[in-house]
């Protein structure tokens, strides 16, 4: 075999080995979020749909939760709540849970 | 230089007689007795040079005589790959250690001989024409036995084999194997289960490293792909002896590709393609040989998006991104042999079936359009196996064996939020193994050892919570196996005492202890051969199940251990009866295993968070018991066609004849292969399989489980090559040939009624560079 061929397609081989156990760079994390409310039977409701957050403002939220004023009397679909939450009760963020646009419409 | 004997002869007395010709020349005109001198010494060296490099062997066939041209050799110990020149002649010239050297050749029935240390003489290997290979010559690698001799009842199964039909992951691979079944989450999480038991029941070796990867939960599935295997030996039953507590169930010891032969190289680069998940799997060889010191490296980089059901929708969450890398370097000098492997493999697996509903409907776990990336909830996966194999083989043919490494495995669930993981653990361990063999007389052997673990798991404090706490624990075991064989007949009665120690801190610490036992033998007459074997094994209760308390993502449960559980206890009689002709082979292979302490995980009617509450109990004895059956017919009138079935049973019941959880439906497998005649085309046809699998219903459902519905699955693969100036090995196949829909009763999406991937067309292309 040419020896310069062989040479050249190991060099490919090296870089196709060295490429697949490269480290890929890190681009910041963006996800939508809700404020959502556990319900006893395992279930959740969501109560609100908050923006889309980014790195630090991301890791804030979901570290120090989101904070309400008034007492949220309906879901984010706008039925009535059988129990309003009021602020101070347990309530969770949810971040980065769905595919955007795209649901199935089953 | 490669050079067949006779080559090599030619060479060595070619080179000798021109230095012969050369003194002569010089030396003529002075003292005729002086080149007469010279040439007796020169036709001494030769004499004695001849003989310590003509180790060699000739492949030859029984009953032509004429030479089998690229007869497969495999020196077991060094784990060396090489093959046969044109006239079926191979040098081993440099090998300086007793080991098992396999023959094989395709259409012949492969064979074995001890080769030993310093042993210089030339062999003339004859091989039988055969049509079936039931009983393939292959070494265990646990216990250094031809594989008929085994004692135990142990499957090999080759991996990456040409006539293999490619599998969506390692264990789907293996779970075509008689007894063996999988526990999947879509196609990227994969968990064994032998005979009907899974999890802590089963344990997993990678070239004698113990892979402990929190396999507790039935989400943790096993973490590294088939790139650079070369088999995998499957122990059914428990298996406490060789392999240490926990093993009730079984075992898989999965071993590595060999090395290439000295002064030789050779690299590849293999893609494989999947239409129904748009997965991409690319694998980068290079194997590397001097004369002292081989290499292997290899890299993987598998990508897959959501897979599709035969409705055409595509299971949100199932994508999954695989990155592997893997390299051994093996040496030996003199009667050492060393081999050190590093094994890295990267998984980021997307949870599907994810749910806050009470009662979920599968179309909330569908899209109309496939995506590759990643949400919530995810898991992230990370393993570094370390290992560390060193051999001494001893002028009497002794071996002192001591193999250790390490294996850190990380695993990270982010399930609510993308920044704050809710569970982060890390689980390291030092397993070590040391043995002594040696060999009484010639019908006795003995091996003897000490083997254990150090293991230590901790959790990320940035986690939201943590299942199982910090804690340690420490194995150490103690055996002696003893073998005897004479003729048809050969027996082996072994004892184990094992210690574990658990450390949780002010949360528990305790001690478990067991004497375990094994006791087989194996009885050959004309074409049967019966083995039966008696094997017990303990496993103390784990972390997960002692201290467990939190929500479990992974199954949506609350989970609350106990701290009265007790060892388990398993003893397994398991007999099997092979029948071999040159067309028709046939093994039937019932077995019987009792359990004592038998450890479940039940749940209960409260809630804790809105999670449903399981707890970890035992009931006093369970057992499980079935058989498999295989039947190999190879039609005398068309020696090109291979067909095989194997039939697969298992029952499992508690104290109360109440069904066990996660017992697989019975399977009949069968499988069509017809290989193509070879002829010097450049393209051509190796071999077309066809594999049907048939699951029959399952209505002994324990109480928590629903029954699950029979089904069929088809799936075929044309092999082909191609040896212009490169050469390539091609597949091209499908899987779910009819699009069938099924849900098999162990898959973990199964309560939530999603079935597994539709049809998958898929294509390998495997370039070897030289």
């Amino acid at each position: 075999m040419n020896k310069k061929l062989f040479t050249i397609k190991n060099l490919i081989l090296s870089s196709a080995l060295a490429f697949m156990t490269s480290c890929s760079d890190d681009k910041e994390t963006c996800a939508d979020c809700h404020l959502v409310v556990m319900n006893a039977d395992g279930s959740e409701t969501e109560l609100l749909d908050l923006e889309e957050y980014c790195g630090d403002a991301l890791h804030e939220i979901e570290e120090n939760g989101y904070s309400f004023q008034d007492t949220i009397y309906v879901d984010s679909d706008g039925n009535t709540l059988a129990t309003p939450v009021a602020p101070g009760d347990a309530v969770e963020v949810h971040c980065g849970e769905e595919h955007d646009h795209d649901g199935h419409d089953h | 230089m490669k050079l067949s004997c006779n080559k090599k002869f030619k060479y060595i007395f070619a080179k000798t007689f021109k230095v012969q010709r050369k003194l002569i020349t010089v030396k003529h005109q002075k003292t005729n007795y002086k080149i007469l001198v010279a040439k007796l010494m020169l036709l001494f060296l030769t004499i004695y040079t001849i003989p310590l490099n003509a180790q060699s062997l000739k492949v030859i066939d029984k009953n032509t005589l004429g030479p089998i041209p690229y007869a497969s050799v495999e020196l077991y110990e060094i784990q060396i790959q090489s093959y046969c020149d044109e006239n079926g002649e191979y040098e081993f010239g440099y090998l300086s250690n007793t080991t098992p050297v396999i023959i094989s050749a395709n259409g012949y029935k492969p064979t074995s001989f001890i080769f030993k240390a310093g042993d210089t003489s030339s062999y003339n290997i004859k091989l039988e024409k055969s049509h079936i290979f039931l009983n393939e010559v292959v070494v265990s690698p646990t216990t250094g036995l031809v594989q008929k001799n085994n004692l135990t009842n142990v499957t090999l199964k080759k991996i990456n084999q040409t006539d293999q039909i490619i599998a969506p992951n390692l264990m789907e691979l293996i779970a075509t194997v008689p007894g063996v079944n999988s526990i999947n989450t879509g196609s990227s999480i994969s968990k064994p289960v032998i005979r009907g038991l899974s999890g802590l029941k089963v344990v997993t070796f990678l070239n004698g490293l113990r892979i402990e990867n929190q396999q507790w939960a039935n989400d943790h599935g096993l973490n590294f792909t088939d790139m650079g295997i070369k088999s995998v030996e499957i122990v059914k039953g428990p298996s406490s002896l060789l392999y240490g507590a926990d093993a009730l169930g079984g075992v898989l010891y999965f071993t590595d590709e060999n090395y290439l032969p000295p002064n030789s190289f050779n690299s590849s680069f293999e893609t494989r393609f999947e239409s129904n998940s748009m997965s991409s799997f690319n694998i980068a060889r290079i194997k590397l040989a001097t004369e002292k010191i081989r290499f292997n490296v290899y890299a993987g980089y598998k990508s897959a998006a959501e897979y599709q059901i035969p409705d055409g929708d595509f299971v949100k969450n199932s994508s999954y991104n695989r990155k592997s890398l893997k390299a051994s370097v093996g040496y030996n000098k003199n009667n050492w042999i060393l081999n050190l492997r590093y094994n890295y493999n990267s998984n980021e697996n997307g949870l599907p079936g994810h749910t806050h509903s009470l009662n979920p409907s599968p179309e909330e776990f569908l899209l109309e359009i496939q995506h590759r990336d990643r949400i919530l909830p995810l898991q992230l996966i990370e393993d570094h196996y370390l290992s560390i194999e060193n051999k001494l083989i001893l002028s009497n043919q002794s071996v002192i064996k001591f193999n250790t490494g390490f294996t850190s495995n990380s695993i990270t669930e982010f399930e609510e939020k993308v920044t704050i993981p809710g569970i982060s653990m890390l689980l390291n361990n030092i397993p070590y193994n040391f043995s002594y063999t040696s060999y009484i007389n010639e019908n006795i052997k003995w091996i003897s050892g000490v083997q254990g673990m150090l293991t230590k798991n901790s959790n990320d404090e940035s986690a939201e919570s943590s299942l199982i706490p910090n804690a340690s624990s420490y194995d150490v075991g103690s055996y002696s196996l003893l073998q005897y064989s004479k003729s048809k007949f050969e027996t082996q009665i072994g004892l184990r005492y094992d210690i574990r120690e658990i450390d949780a801190g002010d949360l528990l610490s305790k001690n478990f202890s067991k004497l375990n036992g094994s006791f087989g033998l194996v009885f050959q007459k004309g074409l049967y051969t019966l083995r039966t074997n008696f094997s017990s094994g303990f496993r103390p209760p784990h972390l997960s199940e002692m201290l467990s308390y939190g929500v479990h993502h992974g199954t949506n449960r609350f989970e609350i251990g106990s701290q009265d559980l007790e060892s388990e206890f398993a003893n397994q009689f398991d007999i099997s009866l092979d029948y071999g002709t040159e067309h028709i082979n046939f093994n039937i292979n019932p077995f019987y295993n009792h359990f004592q302490n038998y450890i479940y995980v039940a749940p209960t009617a409260d809630f804790i968070d809105g999670y449903q509450v399981y707890e970890y109990t035992q009931a006093s004895s369970a057992r499980t018991y079935g058989g498999e059956i295989y039947f190999h017919y190879h039609p005398h009138y068309a020696h090109r066609l291979h067909i095989e079935h194997d039939l697969s049973y298992v029952i499992g019941e508690d104290n109360n004849s109440n069904p066990l959880p996660l017992i697989p439906q019975t399977r009949l497998n069968s499988n069509l292969k017809y290989e193509f005649t070879q002829s010097d085309k450049k393209f051509q046809i190796k071999t077309i399989l066809l594999q049907r699998s048939q699951f029959f219903d399952k209505n002994d459902v324990s109480t928590f489980e629903t029954p699950s519905d029979s089904y069929e699955i088809y799936n075929i693969e044309g092999n082909f090559s191609y040896s212009g100036k490169q050469k390539m090995l091609m597949k091209l196949g499908v899987r779910n040939l009819f699009n069938t829909t099924y849900i098999n009763h162990l898959s973990n999406l199964k309560g939530i009624g999603l079935p597994s991937a539709g049809i998958n067309f898929y294509i390998s292309i495997n370039y070897l560079i030289n």
